[in-house]
């Protein structure tokens, strides 16, 4: 079992290498434009926050509140909408290849973009850093787990999200509507669910992307309030997401892209 | 055009001279033990349609087992490719299932899953991480650039840059390159590189190394001859099987049939 899974990492790992590498290609800076690209829309957020005025939030610095939300929000939408997306046309020759399968390469998906994003973020939490001349996280484990639990719980959405569609494409139209407006709006990128009366509290925090965003937060800064956040919520919907997506691609496997005209 | 015998250094030479010279020996499948080996393919109602929706072949069913050398004689040229890709992977059924309990190649010297703005080096390392030796990945790019007679230069430039034979060269060193239990050999993607001439003794004995123990199936071809090593053979004439049997009995019946 541990050389099955040994092989599965390895087979995952080759996927991403090839998808990194063909993204670099593309891009005229190379890497450094890959990075470049979602720290440009955090600067673009920056930006507007001051041109608005808005106010500061409690225990956290402006930079470091919106970065951080930024860079995880961005991180969970593009790693579930891969899913939506199915396996892009410049992927299927790969499906030839009898060792690969469409998990595959959602699951390298979800490697390369947290690959990507948490670059990212230690790029911009070292740059803040510089700037602001002072060590800016009190708790680097933990908010390396929280990060990793986020990219986790996005995989298992992406997975799901990708079976489903292959069975009923009109729940894609819902879905992408769902993460990339309604999270976009709700998971606490522009404030704190601190600030928000206990109405709206109570009903935003059945979102788990902003139980991930507040958690990060409060592992840079500790005396950043996290009123009714909980890491075993965000747990549970890594795992519970985690679980159903293997379960689904069990039971379905054979109806998938990556068997030719049935069983393979 | 008289028969031709794949001898152990690689060669293709005349069947009566092999029979003659005991230096040439001809390769043979592995000898038939009690216990039947186990099914490696196994296609139930296989069906492809092919262009303007003509049946190619329909409702094929075949076993191949462990070790087992097949070779496809058909005049259908189409119908014969069409059957070696499904069996590779790049084509799939129109009707039936097809069912690969171990580790067949994709055609030797063609790669669909190859990225054309990577470079040579990435494309064989991505491979050598799907199919190749964990901690074997040094060894096996080095072992791929050496086979395909590489310079530094072309290793490294996207391989849609490269000329067309150095990348089938590319192509056919990464196929030989990994360990697979059966094999996909299309001669027709073969014959730029075994034309006759010192460099194609070289491909030949590379193939031949790599196929010693290995179970294949192919496509009939006269110029190349590689079927003549098969034990195992299967004659398709207009969509359907016509014989399925022994090699040398398919190959009497075809040029029976051609003879009238």
């Amino acid at each position: 079992m541990l050389q099955s899974l040994r092989k599965e990492f390895d087979i995952v790992n080759a996927l991403a290498y090839k998808k990194l590498n063909e993204r670099i290609r593309k891009n005229p800076l190379g890497f450094l434009g890959i990075l470049v690209e979602p720290l440009m829309v955090v600067a673009g957020f920056l930006v507007l926050r001051t041109l608005f005025g808005l106010k500061q939030v409690e225990g956290i610095d402006t930079l470091l509140f919106l970065g951080s939300g930024c860079i995880l929000f961005f991180l969970f939408k593009r790693i579930a909408l891969g899913g939506l997306a199915g396996v892009s046309s410049a992927d299927r020759p790969v499906l030839t290849l009898r060792r690969v399968k469409s998990i595959d390469l959602l699951l390298a998906n979800g490697l390369v973009e947290a690959q990507i994003f948490s670059s990212c973020m230690l790029l911009f939490v070292i740059g803040v850093t510089l700037y602001q001349w002072k060590v800016l996280i009190a708790n680097p484990g933990a908010a390396i787990i929280v990060f990793l639990m986020a990219a986790a719980t996005a995989i298992g959405i992406s997975i799901t999200a990708f079976i489903v569609g292959q069975r009923m494409p009109y729940v894609n139209f819902f879905v992408k509507i769902v993460v990339s407006r309604v999270l976009f709006w709700t998971s606490g990128l522009f404030f704190s669910a601190a600030l928000l009366p206990d109405y709206a509290r109570s009903i935003l925090l059945w979102n788990p992307l902003l139980h991930a965003i507040e958690l990060f937060r409060h592992y840079l800064e500790p005396r950043y309030p996290i009123p009714g956040i909980s890491v075993g919520y965000l747990a549970a919907w890594t795992f519970g997401s985690l679980g159903l997506s293997l379960l689904l691609y069990e039971n379905n496997e054979e109806t998938l892209l990556d068997t030719k005209g049935g069983q393979q | 055009m008289p028969a031709k015998v794949l001898t152990q250094t690689g060669l293709f030479i005349p069947a009566e001279m092999a029979a003659s010279d005991s230096n040439f020996l001809p390769i043979q499948d592995p000898a038939p033990g009690r216990v039947k080996p186990p099914n490696v393919i196994c296609l139930k109602g296989a069906s492809i349609i092919g262009p303007n929706h003509r049946m190619l072949f329909e409702n094929i069913d075949l076993r191949i087992r462990k070790g087992e050398r097949w070779a496809i004689y058909t005049k259908q040229r189409q119908a014969g490719l069409a059957l070696l890709r499904c069996i590779a992977g790049v084509k799939s059924l129109d009707q039936g299932c097809i069912d690969v309990t171990s580790n067949v190649s994709w055609s030797l010297g063609e790669i669909k899953a190859l990225s054309k703005t990577l470079s040579a080096e990435e494309n064989s390392y991505y491979l050598a991480g799907i199919f190749g030796q964990s901690g074997q990945r040094a060894s096996e790019l080095k072992c791929i650039r050496q086979m395909a007679s590489m310079e530094m230069s072309e290793w490294l430039t996207p391989i849609q840059s490269l000329p067309v034979l150095k990348k089938l060269e590319f192509q056919l060193a990464l196929s030989l390159a990994f360990d697979f239990d059966f094999y996909v050999v299309d001669p027709f993607v073969l014959r730029p590189l075994l034309r006759a001439g010192a460099y194609s003794t070289y491909w030949q004995s590379l193939i031949l190394k790599r196929l010693r123990h290995r179970g294949f199936i192919t496509l009939a071809d006269a110029r190349l001859g590689i079927d003549t090593c098969c034990r195992r053979g299967l004659v398709l004439e207009k969509g359907a099987i016509l014989k399925q049997g022994s090699a040398s009995d398919c190959r009497s019946l075809v040029e029976a049939g051609l003879a009238e």
